[in-house]
């Protein structure tokens, strides 16, 4: 009897053992997500006209200043609904005023892997097929954002 | 006898002193041909304007060499200054090659070179663009100054001035210089940004030696499409690395020593080839 209680006791605490570890895991899930959502979409709101000037003064000394406006603006992952970078856009500026985000795609075709980024006038696009181009904006640079050393 | 001797040499004197006068007033005229620029901004885009006789002559759009578009507008308008004050005439405003390049020549003096981004930004060749800066200058020069109106520009001494000038949107250098003085809506001024067609095509490191990392997806209009050879990747870093910037730009040969942008075109995507599969 005594063998059976304290068989049950000890299932009891691996049971709670077990959901205090995996809400905490989809706690810590949900801080780095919301860290990468709010710190990506800050940093790009704060710096997004100096990272634009930046590239559109080295494209200028090189003489290869595309002829339209820019921005820059988020990448989010499509799978995972996060930022993951920014991108400047450029194009015919009525256009480009619209663009919220840049999409980021993967496909792969057996040995090809293949990112498409797309231009998109949302910040939450829902699903992969929801995706609408912005029409005469492309992407000019894609920016690796390392936080840490700002 | 004598009298009317003295007094005839010095009715000739006079005329001559009077046709003199006159004529030192008139080759002053004539000399009042006068070339300056001017810097305007549009779309938080600094261009730099060259202005003849009061009439925009030729349109710099962008910086090279060190110096700004303004800057480049300044010498042009100080070499055709010098060029003037040399005796220019409409007609020795001519076009030829200066290192490769198509240029604009007065006499034997290189003015400006009309290069590929300029060419690709009116829709038309470098040599096609030269002729139509060189028929621009001539017919400026060719006219009359006008009366000076309130509109304050930079002269080529780089003082602060009144000249003649009008005041106009950005338009396309490329027709007739009638068409060039004409107001263009500035909408004209961006070229066709849609996406009509796709290719892949190497990228190319700036960084390095041109070496290839890898394919991208370049999309544009059809017709600038089929001009891209390749995509130009430069790295750019700022803020002490926080932020690592690779710029795509669409160009017209697999080389890197000069970037020629197609203009138009952007990476639309990127391909990776993985060799190695554990």
């Amino acid at each position: 009897m005594r063998y059976l209680r304290a068989k049950k006791s000890l299932t009891l605490i691996i049971v709670a053992a077990a959901l205090s570890a995996s809400v905490t895991a989809a706690l810590a899930f949900d801080l780095g997500g919301l860290l990468k959502v709010v710190g990506i979409g800050y940093i790009v709101s704060e710096y997004g006209g100096e990272m634009d000037k930046a590239i559109n003064k080295a494209l200028d000394e090189r003489e290869a200043k595309a002829m339209g406006a820019t921005k820059v603006v988020p990448i989010i992952s499509i799978g995972q609904g996060l930022f993951i970078g920014a991108a400047q856009v450029v194009g015919v500026p009525k256009d480009v005023k619209t663009v919220q985000a840049v999409t980021q795609i993967e496909t792969r075709f057996d040995e090809v892997r293949g990112t498409l980024l797309v231009p998109v006038s949302t910040r939450k696009p829902q699903s992969r097929d929801q995706i609408k181009s912005v029409p005469n904006v492309g992407v000019s640079a894609v920016i690796d954002i390392k936080a840490s050393k700002l | 006898m004598r009298h009317t001797t003295k007094r005839a040499a010095l009715i000739l004197l006079l005329l001559a002193a009077i046709s003199a006068g006159l004529w030192i007033a008139f080759a002053g005229d004539s000399g009042s041909a006068a070339a300056a620029y001017r810097t305007r901004v549009l779309d938080e885009r600094e261009e730099g304007e060259v202005i003849v006789n009061g009439k925009v002559a030729i349109r710099i759009r962008s910086a090279a060499g060190g110096f700004s578009a303004a800057e480049r507008a300044q010498r042009v308008a100080e070499r055709l200054d010098e060029a003037i004050a040399n005796g220019l005439k409409p007609d020795d405003i001519t076009t030829g090659t200066v290192a490769g390049e198509a240029a604009v020549l007065a006499g034997d003096t290189l003015l400006v070179t009309a290069d590929r981004f300029h060419a690709q930004t009116n829709g038309t060749t470098p040599a096609r663009l030269a002729a139509v800066w060189a028929n621009n200058l001539r017919r400026a020069l060719a006219q009359e100054a006008p009366a000076p109106e309130a509109v304050e520009v930079s002269t080529t001494t780089g003082e602060e001035g009144v000249a003649a000038a009008e005041s106009e949107p950005a338009g396309n250098d490329s027709g007739t210089a009638a068409d060039t003085l004409t107001a263009i809506p500035s909408a004209q001024y961006y070229p066709d940004w849609s996406a009509g067609a796709k290719k892949y095509v190497p990228i190319l490191s700036v960084g390095n030696n041109g070496a290839r990392v890898g394919a991208a997806q370049v999309q544009g209009p059809k017709e600038q499409v089929a001009k891209v050879k390749a995509a130009a990747e430069l790295e750019l870093a700022m803020r002490g690395g926080a932020f690592r910037m690779k710029v795509y730009i669409p160009i017209d040969s697999i080389s890197i020593t000069n970037l020629h942008r197609v203009q138009g075109c952007s990476v639309a995507g990127f391909v990776d080839i993985q060799i190695l599969k554990l």
